[in-house]
């Protein structure tokens, strides 16, 4: 597994401070999220000050514009997957195409037999919060091989959901090999300050035991 | 199959060590994982040695200063 930044968690923010999040928290690259628009085909993926590039992994789709042609024509010029939310019509694009799905072991079925006919790929959009800690082990099952990307809610730091679940996730995704990549991404309504402190001032969340020493030494005096 | 690579860095504190331990514990003697993480797992280390004496192999991969990768095997029986 390699982990990715989208580009959602810092809303607004230059490339820099995107490339400088990634590179702190040696993340694997970017994933370009919906709300993040791309202005040219040509817009770059180097850091303007620091000369290195931040690779982008995945370019996501807005949900009814599978057609954009500027988006397509960035993903592939960046070397970048695709992530569609509509498998209907044929998606111009020469890379990697992955079908996106939720936790409805259907739906990841149904995304997995579309990607097996069209020679493509499926990415999973699971929230912890929402997520039956029962049906990791099917929807995977489901998704086997195809699954190359994953939209991960409620990590840190939005972390509101259920840790067991994150656990009993990420244990079954070692286990099967999975090498592919899963981005963090914010929460609908997540507050950007506590991503942008996250991502570019705090320092590591360590283990428990150090992040139960850490919560000791910022307890304020009484 | 890929190697198997368990990254913990965005795994909330009180998960990290349980999702460890049950990754480990999943494996066949002989089998291993690296786990990837944003600090030095020593205090894990000691858990390691005390819960599954003899049953653990320990090897850094890397050693920071922003990932230490850690190759975590189980002894052949």
């Amino acid at each position: 597994m390699k982990l990715c930044l989208s580009t959602d968690a810092l809303p607004g923010s230059s490339w820099e401070e995107l490339a400088y999040a990634v590179r702190r928290r040696a993340f694997d690259g970017l994933e370009w999220g919906c709300s993040r628009p791309i202005h040219s085909v040509g817009e770059s993926s180097e850091t303007p000050q620091s000369g290195q590039s931040v690779a982008v992994r995945w370019v996501m789709m807005p949900a009814a514009a599978s057609s954009d042609g500027v988006r397509i024509a960035f993903a592939e010029r960046v070397g970048a997957g695709l992530v569609i939310r509509d498998p209907s019509g044929p998606v111009p694009f020469g890379g990697r195409v992955a079908l996106l799905h939720g936790s409805d072991p259907e739906e990841a079925a149904a995304a997995a037999a579309w990607a097996k006919r069209n020679d493509a790929y499926t990415a999973w959009d699971v929230d912890v919060q929402t997520l039956d800690g029962s049906l990791v082990d099917t929807i995977l099952d489901y998704a086997g091989e195809r699954l190359v990307h994953l939209l991960l809610h409620r990590a840190e730091p939005d972390t509101d959901g259920h840790p067991e679940v994150t656990g009993a996730l990420f244990t079954r995704l070692a286990l099967m090999g999975y090498g592919s990549t899963i981005a963090i991404v914010p929460v609908l309504g997540a507050d950007p300050a506590l991503w942008r402190r996250r991502l570019l001032e705090d320092r590591r969340w360590g283990c428990q035991a150090a992040h139960a020493k850490k919560s000791r030494v910022e307890r304020p005096a009484p | 199959m890929a190697e198997r690579v368990l990254d913990v860095r965005i795994i909330p504190p009180s998960a990290k060590h349980p999702t460890i331990f049950a990754t480990f514990d999943k494996l066949e003697p002989g089998e291993h994982f690296v786990l990837v993480n944003d600090h030095d797992p020593v205090p894990l280390k000691y858990q390691f040695d005390f819960t599954r004496e003899g049953q653990v192999v320990w090897e850094y991969l890397e050693q920071g200063p922003e990932v230490w990768r850690v190759k975590i095997s189980k002894t052949k029986e």
